[in-house]
């Protein structure tokens, strides 16, 4: 996809890019239903949120009933969960690695700094809007949030998916020049960058 | 007097075998100092600790004599940004074991055109320390082969540390989001034009 061309993206009134629902078929409905109780959450722990992680998937909370469970790498993994403040180097990585999922692919933004930078509001190093660069199906408030409040998400993020609604990995692709050119305002694709035009052979 | 060469050899422990660091009261060194170089200047502290004052370009064989009599710990290397005096304030801490005494050298430079010679004959990890605050101060330190981009990506801004550096300006600039209230923020990040 070429940066210059607009690709059909259509935006709110506060210029945010939206994507309109897709239709789903019979199959797809089921497929929605059944996938929607067997995801891989990749966490990307910066910030203070990798604290909350270890009760949430262990037997205090147990996040297995949920048919959700850790998953090591970006290409086996369904939910994107960020729990926290992104530096400038790290919101890189975070695009890189959320190129790397496969479709469907959910995002949750876990914490006040994912929103608008919480307590770093006004620092030169970390991005405040996280949803300018990649699209943020759920975010969940709070500094920090506790498990209760990531398993009420997932409990969410479950409906939005059988309902069809948890569409964040369409509007990217939708809308990709709108989310490119943020991108391109924090940080540069250097030569290392292997997913821009991958060779074809 | 204290004793000119500096060979760990002669200094091992014979029964434990190990590396006895040199004890060497700072009162002699700081009194080395001062005789050799006319512009050094001595300020009192209290406690263990000592700070002597320097000129610009005799940092480098005023720590050489530190490290030569046992101060052989290069702690870290801070700068300060005076804006008021338009100067930066460069602070390079020492520490020796045998004494354990903390050295604190200074040196001021001017804040326009920030240039001092590179430490790194004689402390090899000075290296890091100028590479960090030539990004965040935008110090030049000629003789260092290493300052390339360090913490800060893709970073084309003014150095960040300055104390002019307008933080708020920058952000609105560049993360997409506004400030909403100005004028609810507290005093200190209130510039002067604001009401
Ligand atoms: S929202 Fe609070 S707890 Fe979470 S990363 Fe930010 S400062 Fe830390």
């Amino acid at each position: 996809m070429s940066e210059d061309e607009p690709t059909g993206g259509l935006l709110d009134q506060d210029g945010r890019p939206i994507t309109n629902l897709p239709e789903r078929g019979f199959v797809r409905k089921v497929a929605d239903w059944a996938s929607a109780r067997s995801m891989w959450l990749l966490w990307y722990c910066t910030g203070c949120g990798a604290v909350e992680l270890p009760p949430s998937f262990t037997s205090r909370y147990d996040m297995e009933r949920y048919g959700i469970g850790p998953m090591a790498t970006p290409r086996q993994a369904d939910i994107f969960l960020i729990t926290g403040y992104l530096s400038v180097k790290t919101v890189k990585r975070i695009v890189r690695s959320y190129e790397q999922m496969q479709d469907p692919k959910y995002v949750l933004g876990h914490g006040s700094c994912t929103i608008d930078g919480g307590m770093y509001w006004d620092s030169y190093a970390t991005v405040k809007d996280v949803g300018l660069y990649i699209p943020v199906d759920l975010y969940i408030a709070g500094c920090m949030p506790r498990p209760e409040a990531i398993f009420q998400t997932f409990e969410k993020l479950q409906d939005m998916i059988i309902k069809g609604e948890a569409v964040g990995w369409k509007k990217y692709k939708d809308n990709y020049s709108w989310y490119r050119k943020n991108q391109d305002n924090v940080f540069k694709r250097g030569p290392d960058w292997a997913l821009e035009e991958p060779e074809l052979r | 007097m204290v004793e000119d060469s500096y060979d760990h050899t002669k200094r091992k422990d014979q029964r434990t075998g190990t590396y006895k660091p040199k004890n060497i009261p700072v009162d002699d060194v700081m009194n080395e100092v001062i005789r050799t170089f006319s512009d050094a200047e001595r300020i009192e502290r209290k406690g263990k600790s000592a700070e002597v004052v320097v000129g610009k370009f005799t940092v480098s064989e005023t720590l050489a004599i530190f490290k030569k009599r046992g101060y052989d710990h290069f702690v870290a290397l801070t700068c300060i940004d005076l804006i008021e005096e338009d100067q930066f304030e460069m602070v390079y801490h020492l520490f020796s074991y045998g004494a354990k005494v903390h050295v604190y050298l200074k040196t001021r430079i001017d804040r326009e055109g920030p240039s001092i010679d590179s430490v790194i004959e004689v402390f090899r990890p000075a290296i890091t320390y100028e590479r960090e605050i030539k990004e965040m101060f935008g110090v030049d330190f000629p003789g260092n082969p290493r300052l390339t981009q360090f913490i800060l990506e893709d970073w084309e801004g003014p150095p960040p540390m300055l104390k002019d550096f307008d933080s708020i300006q920058y952000v609105q600039d560049h993360f997409g989001i506004k400030v909403r209230n100005p004028k609810t923020l507290p005093p200190k990040w209130k510039k002067a034009g604001d009401a």
